[in-house]
C-alpha cells in the first residue's frame, strides 16, 4: 500500500479492498470490486499486498503469546469450581413482602419534596454553582443533588416494561454532555474515564434532561458506574415483574444510589460480579 | 437460576438441593454452555489481554471473572445475541479497569525475540533470519500504532468482524474500517512492499 497503490479515480481504494478481503461489504459493492479486480492486475496485486500482510500479522500475533499463555489445566479447574459455586447461589427471590414496607411512601415522599425544594433553588439562583474546590468535597461516586436532582417522566409501568430489553441508554448529545461535565468542574474530560449517567435510568422512566444527567467516573470503586448499571438493571427487572412500584424505584435512586444498592442487592459493599456489569458505553 | 419454575414448591425446593450437593457431577444446561464457551473462548480473549498489557496471572483472572460474569447475564435472562462478542466487550471492558488500577498504562508488547523464539522450523538458518527479521519489524510496528488501531488488529485477528470490534471499542463501524486500514498499510509497508 505504498504511494505507488492510493486509491484514483479507476482504481477501487486501499479501505474497499480490505472491506472486501474482510467480507465487510454490501453485495452490490462486492460484486462491483469485483468486477474492478477481475478487469484491473495492479489492484489484484495489492490486493495480494493486503492478504500477505494479515498472514504476516497473524503469524506475529499468535506467536508472540505462545508460551506465555498460562496452563489451561489449573484455570479451568478453578473456573469450573467458581462456577459451580455460583451456580449452587440462587439469585435472590425478591419480594415485596421482603422489602422494608416501614414508611416507604413517607420517606420517598420526603425525599422526592427535598429534591423540588432543591432544585427550585438552585433554578431561582438561591444555591450558588459549585465551584471545582467545592466538587471535589463532595462524594464523587454520587451525584450532586443541586445539580442532578433527578428528571423522570409520567410513563406507566406497562410503556416502560413493553420497551425491552435494552443494552445501553440513548446517547446524549455532544454539547449537552459537555454542559453537564461544565457544571461538575470537569473542563477536558478523559475520554472513557467517565460514564454520562442517567440518575434514574431510562428504563425507569428518567429523561435527558440535564437535571437527570451527572459525569460517574469508572475509577470510584467500589461504587463506580458497573455497581450502577448493575442497580438501575435490577430496579427495572423489580418493576417490570411487580415486585416494586415504579415511583419508589425513581424515588430511591434519585435520592442515594449507594443506600439503594444496598437496600435492594441486600449489601454492604457491591458485589464482585457486578465489577464487570456493563449496560451503558463510557463517554468518549 | 435458568431453571424452569416448577408448578409446586417440594419440586422447586429439590432442584435447588441437588444444585448444591452435585453441582459438578449435574451441571446444568447453562452452566455446560458456558463451560464450552469458556473452552472455546479462553486463550484468544487471554492473547487479546494480553495485548492490552495485562501479564498472564493478570489476564488470567480477568477471564475467569469475564465467563462468571457471562454466566449471571445468561442466567438472568438476557441476550443470548453474539455471546463471543459480548465477551470480549467486558473482557475489553475489564482490562482497561485492570490496567488503570495497576497504574501500567502503557502497553506492554512482547519482544520480538519472543516471537523470534517461536518460528517454525525453516529450510535453512538464512531464511530463519530473515523471519526474524520480519516479524521484528512488524512488532515494532505494532508498537507504534495508536492504541485504538492496535486493538482493531488484534481483535480482527480473533476472528471479530468490523460490528462485533466497533461494539467492543465503543466506536464507529467507519471508524474500525478505517483503523485496520491505516494499521494494515503501516504493517505493508514495513513488510517491504
Amino acid at each position: 500500500m505504498g504511494t505507488d497503490m492510493r486509491h484514483t479515480n479507476f482504481h477501487v481504494s486501499d479501505q474497499q479492498l480490505l472491506e472486501a478481503a474482510d467480507g465487510e461489504l454490501s453485495p452490490r459493492k462486492m460484486a462491483k470490486v469485483r468486477a474492478h479486480l477481475a478487469a484491473c492486475w495492479s489492484c489484484r496485486a495489492r490486493m495480494r499486498q493486503i492478504e500477505t500482510t494479515i498472514v504476516n500479522f497473524v503469524q506475529v500475533h499468535q506467536r508472540t503469546s505462545e508460551g506465555k499463555v498460562p496452563p489451561e489445566g489449573g484455570s479451568r479447574s478453578l473456573f469450573q469450581a467458581r462456577l459451580a459455586e455460583a451456580a449452587s447461589s440462587p439469585e435472590p427471590a425478591w419480594r415485596l413482602s421482603l422489602l422494608p414496607l416501614i414508611h416507604k411512601r413517607e420517606l420517598a415522599l420526603v425525599g422526592l419534596a427535598l429534591a423540588l425544594v432543591a432544585l427550585t433553588m438552585f433554578s431561582l439562583g438561591i444555591l450558588p454553582r459549585p465551584d471545582p474546590q467545592r466538587s471535589q468535597q463532595r462524594n464523587p461516586a454520587a451525584p450532586d443533588p443541586r445539580l442532578t436532582p433527578g428528571m423522570a417522566q409520567p410513563l406507566s409501568k406497562a410503556e416502560l416494561c413493553s420497551l425491552g430489553d435494552q443494552d445501553s441508554a440513548p446517547a446524549v448529545p455532544r454539547a449537552v454532555a459537555l454542559k453537564v461535565f461544565a457544571a461538575y468542574g470537569v473542563s477536558d474530560p478523559r475520554p472513557r474515564a467517565y460514564e454520562l449517567d442517567y440518575l434514574i435510568a431510562p428504563e425507569l422512566g428518567g429523561t435527558n434532561d440535564i437535571r437527570n444527567l451527572w459525569p460517574q467516573p469508572y475509577r470510584t470503586l467500589p461504587w463506580d458506574a458497573h455497581a450502577k448499571d448493575a442497580l438501575e438493571d435490577h430496579l427495572h427487572g423489580l418493576v417490570c415483574q411487580g415486585n416494586l412500584d415504579l415511583e419508589t424505584a425513581q424515588e430511591d435512586i434519585a435520592k442515594d444510589w449507594i443506600a439503594a444498592y444496598r437496600k435492594y442487592f441486600r449489601t454492604e459493599t457491591p458485589l464482585p460480579v457486578h465489577a464487570v456489569f456493563l449496560k451503558d458505553q463510557p463517554w468518549e | 437460576m435458568d431453571l424452569v419454575q416448577p408448578a409446586d414448591s417440594s419440586a422447586r425446593l429439590s432442584v435447588r438441593t441437588e444444585a448444591r450437593s452435585t453441582p459438578a457431577s449435574n451441571p446444568s444446561p447453562l452452566e455446560a454452555e458456558v463451560k464450552l464457551l469458556f473452552d472455546e473462548l479462553r486463550v484468544p480473549v487471554l492473547r487479546y489481554l494480553m495485548t492490552l498489557g495485562l501479564s498472564p496471572p493478570d489476564a488470567d483472572e480477568v477471564v475467569q471473572d469475564v465467563f462468571l460474569a457471562l454466566f449471571q447475564h445468561l442466567r438472568r435472562g438476557k441476550p443470548r445475541s453474539n455471546l463471543p462478542g459480548w465477551v470480549f466487550r467486558v473482557a475489553h471492558n475489564l482490562a482497561l479497569k485492570r490496567r488503570h488500577a495497576n497504574r501500567s498504562g502503557e502497553t506492554v508488547l512482547a519482544d520480538a525475540g519472543d516471537a523470534a523464539g517461536h518460528l517454525d522450523a525453516a529450510p535453512n538458518p538464512e531464511e530463519q533470519a530473515v523471519q526474524r527479521q520480519r516479524q521484528a519489524r512488524l512488532l515494532a510496528v505494532v508498537r507504534a500504532l495508536p492504541e485504538q488501531d492496535r486493538c482493531c488488529l488484534h481483535l480482527r485477528a480473533e476472528g471479530l468482524r468490523y460490528r462485533e470490534i466497533a461494539k467492543v471499542l465503543g466506536v464507529s463501524l467507519g471508524a474500525v474500517s478505517l483503523s485496520l486500514q491505516r494499521a494494515l498499510a503501516r504493517l505493508t509497508r514495513a513488510d517491504g512492499y
